[in-house]
């Protein structure tokens, strides 16, 4: 299974409020297959179909970084993820409910962090560690 | 999970991405000095990014260090604490309208680029695809000039330092989250590349509506070699308007609750 996620660390002074939207006490962990990307500013969204327990499924929307820093910190549009892959992304939910949320880790940052090896600490704290060996990190400071 | 472990693992990859940035900066030798131009002028010419830390991009360093924080006015304090209170749903920059430069500038994602001619200075700021030219020629404010959302710039040259005084601004942008400025904002602007990796950036704000004494933001603006300002249209895609129309309806979903609410400042 290809584990990847948008997103990122939200500086303080970003394009948007992460709290009007976004519930930091209300974090997902969705996997799906992805069936749209939009690839553009000032967020990219990527679409994921998901079962949910009845078997129904439910078209989610995760919101990421910008094309612009997506192209910058190494992703390749229509390369580093394609229609049909199967997807897990943490994030957090919309405070309306609905199947929408922000997605807060990068691939690019899981490859730097296995660089630098892991803090337990860290590890503990992810919701996926068991999919991405460890190599993964929660970052991201919800306002 | 709760929150708090997760900011500290934060924080803990932080320095360690911190340390062996520096560690590889320091393995490249000696630090160069800052260019001059033909007439003798520092070169600001190049791409920058606001951060601490010198070398490469790495969306996982820390931003700029934490500046001194605002002394409001008592009205402004008050306001500050309702917009927080609404999340700062009410964010200009939620409808891709740009802002003062010490705002523009720190936004960590995206890189700004100077293009110095004698006798002028441009700021291209990838954030909001904007633009600002700043004569260093001597000449004042224009006088028939219109407030704007990023202010009338002059500049002039002290020593090595770029300085520019801002002013003639829209009222009621944002400064940063809930602090909103008056149409007597002024601010100056100090800009001085102590070396080739690194310029120096400060900004004094004043606004006696806002500001119960003079802002002061320091910030370095760190070369970014081999990184290129991008198109970024933030309108091209940008949702939250029609978000929050739907949010608007309900207050309570995004609100915080009395309990919630931060102290004033």
């Amino acid at each position: 299974m290809l584990v990847v996620a948008i997103g990122g660390a939200m500086p303080a002074w970003a394009h948007h409020s992460f709290g009007a939207t976004f519930d930091a006490n209300t974090p997902v962990t969705i996997t799906g297959v992805l069936t749209r990307v939009q690839w553009t500013n000032p967020h990219s969204h990527i679409f994921l179909d998901v079962k949910d327990k009845d078997g129904a499924v439910v078209a989610w929307m995760f919101e990421g970084y910008p094309s612009v820093v997506l192209s910058r910190i190494g992703w390749t549009r229509d390369q580093t993820m394609k229609i049909g892959d199967t997807v897990t992304v943490f994030g957090w939910r919309a405070r309306d409910h609905s199947p929408f949320a922000l997605g807060r880790e990068s691939l690019w940052l899981t490859a730097s962090v296995c660089t630098l090896d892991r803090p337990p600490a860290l590890v503990k704290a992810l919701p996926w560690r068991q999919a991405t060996s460890g190599c993964a990190v929660y970052r991201g400071e919800a306002t | 999970m709760s929150g708090c472990p997760a900011r500290l693992a934060g924080f803990a990859v932080v320095i360690m991405g911190s340390w062996m940035l520096v560690v590889s900066a320091s393995a490249q030798g000696p630090i160069a000095p800052a260019p001059r131009t033909a007439d003798g002028k520092v070169d600001l010419n190049g791409v920058y990014q606001a951060s601490p830390l010198r070398g490469a991009w790495d969306p996982s360093q820390p931003g700029p260090p934490l500046s001194e924080q605002p002394s409001l006015t008592p009205a402004a304090r008050q306001r500050a604490q309702e917009l927080l209170n609404r999340r700062s749903i009410d964010d200009p920059a939620a409808l891709c309208l740009p802002s003062a430069g010490p705002r523009m500038g720190g936004v960590i994602l995206f890189p700004i680029q100077f293009v110095q001619t004698p006798g002028q200075v441009v700021i291209i700021y990838e954030y909001m695809n904007a633009v600002r030219i700043i004569p260093t020629d001597g000449r004042p404010h224009p006088a028939d000039v219109e407030p704007t959302y990023q202010g009338d710039s002059a500049g002039r040259w002290d020593g090595d330092t770029l300085v520019v005084d801002v002013n003639n601004f829209k009222e009621g942008n944002w400064l940063a989250a809930g602090i909103v400025n008056s149409d007597r904002l002024h601010i100056t602007e100090r800009y001085t590349r102590v070396d080739r990796d690194q310029i120096n950036y400060e900004a004094v704000i004043e606004d006696p509506i806002l500001l119960a004494k003079p802002w002061t933001i320091r910030r370095t603006l760190m070369l970014r070699e081999g990184v290129r300002v991008r198109e970024y249209v933030c309108a091209e895609n940008n949702l939250d308007p029609g978000r929050y129309q739907e949010y608007l309806k309900n207050p309570s979903l995004f609100m915080r609750s009395p309990e919630q609410a931060a102290p004033p400042r």
